[in-house]
């Protein structure tokens, strides 16, 4: 096995680093293994290993760490048999030449364990690490026993935060046995400078320019980060690993608290890096290496797929809701009795003691109902910008608070109807296949989206009557040629559905589409950029569905039928259901500002079939001035 | 500008016997933390500390937290771990508080140090102190560092006398 950059080095250095590496591989040749047999420990043979190169984060021959501080040699980013050297150099050093927590194995306890379990002759990882308090207060002195990869839901306030995001969070039992608010968690971000401006922001998010690192604090940090301020759920993915197997990772996430990466939003983002480190213990890959990006999704379904010797890798899947999902189930939760006084408190200021409706439920079915206003009322602070709003909502909450203890000690229990862990919803990206028909001709067509999901999409993990759909591409061929028959950029679109219909619990449907397709459903020579933007309500029909209506305005050119602007008006019904059928149909009329008179009836319509995550069968229809048909097979990855 | 509008405020809840709810302190009677030790900056963008909270809210881990924000001559005997956790959480500790229990509360009593034999026992005092707190009208009106802080007195109090046998960090 070749030692990466030995045959470079010049003579009289040569010499240096060959005898250097005859007496570490001396002093630290552990030749007993557990079971009596001698082993040789050989740093050039380690130096190549896949394992040590994941320690230092390799990617095609240089580490994608870009501080300096993470390396032990000069040429540590790029040499890693010069590191592992430096490394090993570093631990023979004694304990005691150093103050606390300045020691090398206290910045690099991950290193030291592997390379003590590689038969490495040092010291017990246990009797060196007490020389480093603050390693051992941040791994809870060792007790350490549970690792979780956390999902907060997709946030369609930021775009940055459309696809969701990922935590790291350590737990010992005695933490567990409480809750996991002061578990460590360990998050990964951008470093973005105060006042960014929009353009800079994204330009240097998706081409370059920040750099990223891991940082810690208590979970409950994070909780009410993305739990609370966020209205974003939180999904904890445990993995099922022993007290060694989370020592050692939590050891690794350690060594890059503050280190730094440079960072790409489509690629090497969080998803990435939380990935690259649980390779190292995983048995596959959890990112697929060819793929061009990194959704945080996807590590979820790889995680839930694989296996861990012979049990599944993923021990245990928590839901810790946002403070909006918390009222959602708690409101969906109350009796009938119980809605009732609800809405009569709204309706009244929240004087208790003068309504009715509230004073002739039981003490407990008082309890359920004032539990669930401290939710909404919170979560209406909350949406509304996390002010410390209006002087009135501050009295309700202090007035339920008193009603509160009033009430006592109550045995209050809540049925919450869960929704599915994110990972059984669609992979982002498709790959289809299908047949398109018009009134003149027939295709074949081939398809691929890069992300994410439509609005007929399985549910699970994402903001429900939503879509976000990205670098959506179809090519028709006609038997002679091929051309394109649509590529649509961007289309984000919510329907704002409110859950509950209370005050404050609603906001606006909107959406917009950039695309280039034809000017009309059936037409092969008309191709034309289109910018779509419309904002509308939705109105939730139980769980069957949403109607909505949205006023859009369309920009397009060239000018292909018609003018450059035009405008719509549409109804339309969606179902939102992991059934085997799922459909969407949405009609009215088209203008363009040319010819306002002349109105064009349109009519669309969009089924699914199928409800595993790994394909589905789509039948579409559209009618405005000529028809079009298209049916496809969609296999998602 | 906003200290004198607080410390108004705070002199009314006085006057109406709201004795934890106090903003001022000295270097002899309990630090504030959110005043001495910083943890008003990172929580009140518009006193001039903005720039620091992006990165205080990245790196609020315990070590970060108290080597950043400790000052050794205002802030001895404040628990900065406690105080940081009432202010992030406050409205959990709300809700738990009137309930008499629930998970923060919980942990809480775990950053206080305090035996699990003696939560039930802390958590009603605690319930019992809040109850004067919030049954004063003059409550909602408070900001909410003003209820982070009567809220982390009262616990600070609690679990340094009535109940120093059984929490060690008070």
């Amino acid at each position: 096995m070749s030692i990466s950059g030995l045959s470079n080095i010049p003579r009289p250095a040569f010499f240096y680093v060959l005898i250097k590496t005859l007496v570490l591989a001396t002093l630290f040749n552990q030749n007993l293994l557990a079971d009596g047999r001698a082993s040789a420990f050989s740093p050039p043979e380690l130096a190549s290993s896949q394992h040590w190169q994941r320690l230092l984060h390799y990617e095609d021959g240089r580490s994608e760490v870009v501080s300096s501080a993470f390396f032990l040699a000069d040429n540590g980013d790029t040499d890693p048999y010069a590191e592992l050297l430096a490394t090993l150099d570093a631990f023979a050093q004694p304990l005691d030449e150093f103050q606390p927590d300045e020691h090398p194995v206290c910045r690099f306890p991950a290193r030291y364990r592997w390379l003590q379990s590689q038969g490495a002759n040092m010291r017990s990882f246990d009797s060196v690490i007490v020389g480093c308090p603050e390693f051992q207060h941040w791994s809870d002195n060792g007790n350490l026993n549970s690792a979780s990869v956390v999902f907060a839901t997709g946030y369609l306030g930021n775009p940055a935060s459309y696809y969701g995001h990922l935590l790291l969070k350590f737990s010992s039992a005695e933490v567990s046995s409480v809750s996991d608010l002061l578990a460590t968690s360990v998050n990964f971000g951008a470093r973005i400078p105060d006042q960014e401006n929009p353009v800079t922001y994204i330009f240097r998010g998706l081409f370059g320019g920040y750099t990223s690192t891991f940082s810690h604090a208590y979970y409950y940090e994070n909780r009410e980060l993305y739990g609370d301020e966020q209205l974003r759920d939180l999904w904890g993915y445990e993995l099922n690993l022993n007290e060694d197997e989370v020592a050692f990772l939590a050891s690794h996430v350690w060594e890059l608290i503050g280190q730094e990466f440079d960072y790409y939003f489509t690629l090497e983002n969080c998803a990435y890096r939380v990935a690259r480190i649980l390779e190292l213990i995983t048995e596959e890959p959890i990112i697929n290496e060819r793929s061009p990006w990194a959704v945080p999704i996807t590590v979820f379904q790889a995680l839930a797929d694989q296996s861990y010797g012979d049990d599944p890798l993923v021990r245990e899947i928590e839901l810790f809701p946002s403070r909006q999902r918390r009222f959602y189930e708690k409101y969906a939760d109350l009796n009938q009795s119980e809605r009732s006084a609800t809405r009569a408190l709204l309706d009244n200021d929240f004087m208790l003691t003068d309504s009715e409706p509230y004073q002739g439920l039981s003490d407990i079915e008082k309890t359920r109902v004032v539990m669930a206003l401290l939710d909404y009322l919170e979560y209406l602070r909350i949406s509304e910008d996390g002010a410390e709003t209006d002087s009135a909502a501050s009295e309700y909450r202090r007035r339920l608070l008193v009603e509160r203890l009033n009430l006592g000690d109550q045995d209050v229990s809540w049925s919450p109807v869960r929704e599915q862990p994110p990972h059984l919803g669609n992979p982002p990206s498709i790959l289809g296949f299908g047949y398109m028909g018009t009134a003149e001709e027939s295709y074949l067509t081939l398809r691929g989206r890069a992300t994410s999901h439509d609005m007929l999409s399985l549910p699970a993990g994402r903001v429900p009557y939503s879509a976000l759909t990205m670098l959506d591409l179809e090519l028709r061929f006609d038997g002679e040629m091929v051309s394109l028959n649509y590529f649509e950029p961007l289309r984000i679109e919510t329907l704002g559905i409110s859950e509950t219909g209370l005050p404050g619990d609603r906001s606006h449907a909107w959406r917009i589409r950039a695309v280039v397709e034809p000017a009309l459903p059936g037409c092969s020579n008309c191709t034309t950029g289109k910018l779509q933007g419309g904002l509308g309500r939705g109105v939730r029909l139980g769980n069957l569905g949403a109607f909505y209506g949205f006023s859009d305005l369309h920009l397009q050119y060239p000018e292909e039928h018609g003018g450059v602007i035009g405008g719509s008006a549409s109804v339309g019904f969606v179902t939102q259901s992991d059934a085997f059928w799922a459909a969407r149909i949405e009609t009215g009329g088209h203008v363009t500002f040319d010819d306002i008179e002349q109105v064009e009836p349109f009519i669309r319509v969009q089924q699914r079939f199928g409800n595993r995550p790994g394909w589905d069968i789509r039948v579409d229809a559209e009618h405005r001035v000529d028809s079009q048909v298209n049916v496809r097979f969609n296999y998602y990855w | 500008m906003k200290m004198m509008k607080k410390t108004g405020a705070i002199a009314l809840a006085a006057a109406i016997a709201l004795p934890a709810v106090t903003v001022s302190s000295t270097a002899t009677a309990n630090p504030n933390p959110w005043q001495d030790c910083g943890l008003g900056a990172m929580v009140f963008p518009d006193n001039g500390t903005a720039a620091a909270i992006s990165n205080v809210i990245w790196d609020l881990g315990t070590t970060a937290l108290t080597s950043a924000y400790s000052s050794p001559d205002q802030c001895q005997g404040a628990n900065i771990e406690a105080a940081a956790f009432i202010d992030s959480g406050y409205p959990h500790l709300e809700e738990d508080t009137v309930a008499g229990r629930g998970e923060y509360a919980s942990a809480l009593m775990n950053i206080y140090g305090c035996d699990a034999s003696s939560h039930d026992a802390i958590m009603s005092s605690v319930q019992e102190g809040f109850t004067d707190q919030v049954a004063n009208e003059q409550y909602a009106a408070l900001s909410h560092e003003e209820k982070a802080f009567g809220y982390y007195e009262m616990v600070t109090d609690l679990v340094g006398d009535e109940y120093a046998g059984t929490c060690t960090a008070s």
